[in-house]
């Protein structure tokens, strides 16, 4: 096992050092300390992942060494040695945060089983930060979509605030991107290596609304199997973002307000004070002011979360970013679906000028939509009028009794005839295969079944795909 | 015959402390040669580890056993104060410096010049002023009488010295924080009782003070 780690032995017998070193040196960056008050100093100074923590060394006591770790979260993996067979010693390394423990003289197999399950906790560690830093750089200011002057003053204000753990409250319609800057408030922030948690206040019912917010202990109510952590607790340190957060009912509201005043709160059922520090980001697609005014929402509430308010411009007040969403969008699809489909340029310039209801969403699942369902090389004015015009149907009238263009089956017209449900689906899987190329991957992802089932659903019906993209 | 089981145990505990390090030494380079059996440069350094390590236990075995060989003295009156500068004097000139001895008066005592002149270098030569920078030792002597007997007192002060325990200090290997090998203060303890005379200890704050009453 040969690995980066850099790994420091601390024993003040020359001999277990010297060992200990010809052991490891093969696998790791290794360096030897004698005393234990310059561990400390040691580790502070250079980044060591792992310590081999003798328990009795001059100077401080590997106990205390562990101590004065655990207290000034020094993040270093500790493996205790030790030649005592003390039992309390080795409760009291656990608890002071050792990884493991071993007594004096060891196998040499044993601790490099350890040190093997450290190496793993640390790449996995390392992958997770990688993964999480990846996260957090695709929502930095600079690389979400605003060049739009209404956009760069958001961005601004928001740069202003962001380290000072006030509440924000943004204010957009539907579709503009609240999330988005819910989180790049988070991963910009101080706070981004803490959990990032959203709560969509419209969607959870609202008798369970409090559970999910707060938790609640076994037993609290009949189907509390188990104690819950609640999204303040998860997301302590780091950010809550509370969407929609209009429909909150007027109990919820004031408890709420509780936690943002006093920054405590207990789970339901449960009498323990849980103390958060936990930063708030609320949105609305309502003016909360107008829903003040109608008793609906709580005045003092509002102004609690109403400390730095933002307002999102719809997507047809920022038009100057239009085509940047476009551009973005139709490279994300265009790799995901593996096309190469472009936008002439007239059809851009319908694009930029369209009134756009549904905002960037919108914006989104239309070019998503002419990248898998064009099947020509550039997509033009005609197509994309057809989506929209497509789209503004189905908004006003019944949704079985319209179909999306291309794809057949669902005539008001036809005369009304019983079939089998396999009849009905056999029919639509030859419907969606045609439209998707017959490619089977791409058909079974739409129809949101696996390849596995999609086989066998080819299988059952008999369907044949041969390699000149044909079925029979 | 009572047997004060908790003294046994500590000693127990403090001797295979001291025999486990070089243990692991052995046991560790012996595992490594069954994987490099062909490094013939790594062969010779277990070679020699492994008689280090085994000469090691064998050295602290030995003085132990030492003590119990040491001749029975012959008890006669001699002038403590000109063994205690004496054996000052003979110290490392870098520690001495850290040694104060201001006699006030002659003290006469009882008992084994030598055993004096080791208890004092020890004390001195013994102590670990590299843990416990900013430490000073200061000698006293008072002469007795009027029923009180002939002592002197020496004090470690002047560095963070955490309290010692004076039923466990005294044994062999106990005291590794202040004292370079463990066995100094079950030595200074020996000598004492060879030579007839009581060691005790008195904590007060961060100094540390030992009484050897002649």
């Amino acid at each position: 096992m040969e690995t980066n780690y850099k790994l420091l032995i601390a024993d003040d017998e020359k001999g277990v050092r010297e060992f200990l070193k010809d052991l490891l040196m093969s696998s790791f960056e290794v360096d030897t300390i004698d005393r234990g008050d310059t561990i400390i100093e040691r580790l502070k100074s250079g980044s060591i992942d792992i310590l081999i923590l003798d328990l009795q060394l001059p100077g401080m006591s590997g106990i205390d060494v562990l101590r004065t770790i655990s207290e000034s979260k020094i993040k270093v993996a500790v493996v205790v040695i030790t030649a005592s067979n003390d039992i309390h010693n080795a409760i009291t390394s656990m608890k002071l945060g050792a990884y493991d423990y071993l007594v004096k003289p060891f196998d040499n197999e044993k601790l490099q089983v350890i040190l093997k399950n450290i190496v793993e906790k640390l790449d996995l560690e390392n992958e997770v930060n990688k993964l999480r830093e990846q996260v957090g750089e695709s929502f930095r200011f600079k690389n979400i979509i605003g060049e739009s002057p209404s956009m760069l003053q958001i961005f601004s204000t928001l740069e202003k605030v962001i380290d000072t753990d006030s509440t924000i409250l943004i204010i957009g319609e539907s579709g503009t991107g609240k999330e988005i800057i819910a989180k790049a408030i988070h991963y910009n922030s101080n706070r981004r290596s803490f959990p990032f948690r959203s709560i969509d206040c419209s969607t959870i019912p609202q008798d369970l609304i409090g559970s999910e917010l707060f938790g609640h202990e076994k037993g609290a109510f009949t189907g509390a199997i188990t104690r819950k952590i609640g999204k303040f607790e998860v997301a302590s340190k780091g950010t809550l973002f509370l969407d929609e957060i209009s429909n909150l009912s007027i109990d919820m509201q004031a408890k709420l307000l509780r936690v943002l005043q006093e920054k405590e709160f207990e789970r339901i059922g449960g009498n323990q004070i849980i103390k958060v520090n936990t930063r708030i980001v609320a949105a609305s697609n309502r003016d909360l002011r107008d829903l003040v005014k109608e008793n609906r929402f709580r005045e003092d509430l509002y102004y609690r979360l109403n400390v730095v308010p933002v307002y999102l411009p719809s997507l047809k007040d920022r038009k100057e970013d239009i085509p940047l969403f476009i551009d973005h969008f139709l490279k994300k699809y265009n790799n995901e679906y593996n096309k190469k489909l472009n936008i002439d340029l007239k059809a851009i310039l319908f694009l930029t000028g369209y009134e756009w209801p549904g905002n960037v969403r919108q914006l989104e699942n239309i070019i998503k939509r002419l990248v898998l369902l064009s099947t020509q090389k550039t997509a033009d004015v005609e197509q994309i009028q057809h989506l929209l015009e497509y789209e503004e149907t189905v908004i006003h009238q019944s949704p079985v009794k319209s179909a999306p263009p291309g794809i057949s089956g669902t005539n008001e017209n036809e005369p009304f005839i019983i079939r089998s449900l396999d009849e009905v689906e056999r029919e639509y899987l030859e419907k969606m295969l045609k439209h998707f190329n017959y490619n089977i991957s791409i058909t079974a992802r739409h129809l949101k079944i696996s390849r596995k089932t999609m086989h066998n659903k080819l299988k059952k019906y008999n369907i044949v795909i041969t390699k000149s993209a044909g079925a029979s | 015959m009572s047997i004060d089981i908790t003294m046994i145990e500590r000693l127990i505990r403090n001797f295979s402390h001291e025999v486990k390090n070089p243990l692991t030494s052995i046991k560790g380079y012996a595992q490594l040669l069954g994987i490099k059996q062909h490094d013939l440069d790594f062969v010779e350094k277990t070679r020699r580890v492994i008689i280090e390590n085994v000469e090691e236990i064998d050295s602290k075995i030995n003085r132990l056993y030492d003590l119990f060989n040491l001749p029975s003295c012959a008890s006669a009156e001699f002038n403590a104060d000109d063994v205690i500068s004496s054996a000052i004097s003979s110290c490392d000139p870098v520690i001495k410096g850290r040694v104060t001895y201001a006699p006030t008066s002659p003290l006469s005592v009882r008992g084994n010049p030598e055993f004096l002149k080791r208890i004092v270098t020890i004390f001195v030569q013994g102590f670990d002023w590299t843990s416990n920078a900013g430490a000073v030792l200061s000698l006293r002597t008072a002469p007795g009488g009027g029923g009180a007997r002939a002592a002197m007192t020496l004090t470690y002060e002047g560095a963070d010295l955490s309290d010692l325990q004076e039923n466990t200090c005294f044994l062999p290997f106990s005291e590794r924080r202040f004292f370079l090998t463990g066995l100094e203060l079950f030595e200074v303890y020996f000598l004492c009782s060879r030579g007839g005379w009581t060691i005790s200890l008195v904590n007060s704050g961060n100094s540390k003070a030992f009484e050897i009453a002649f």
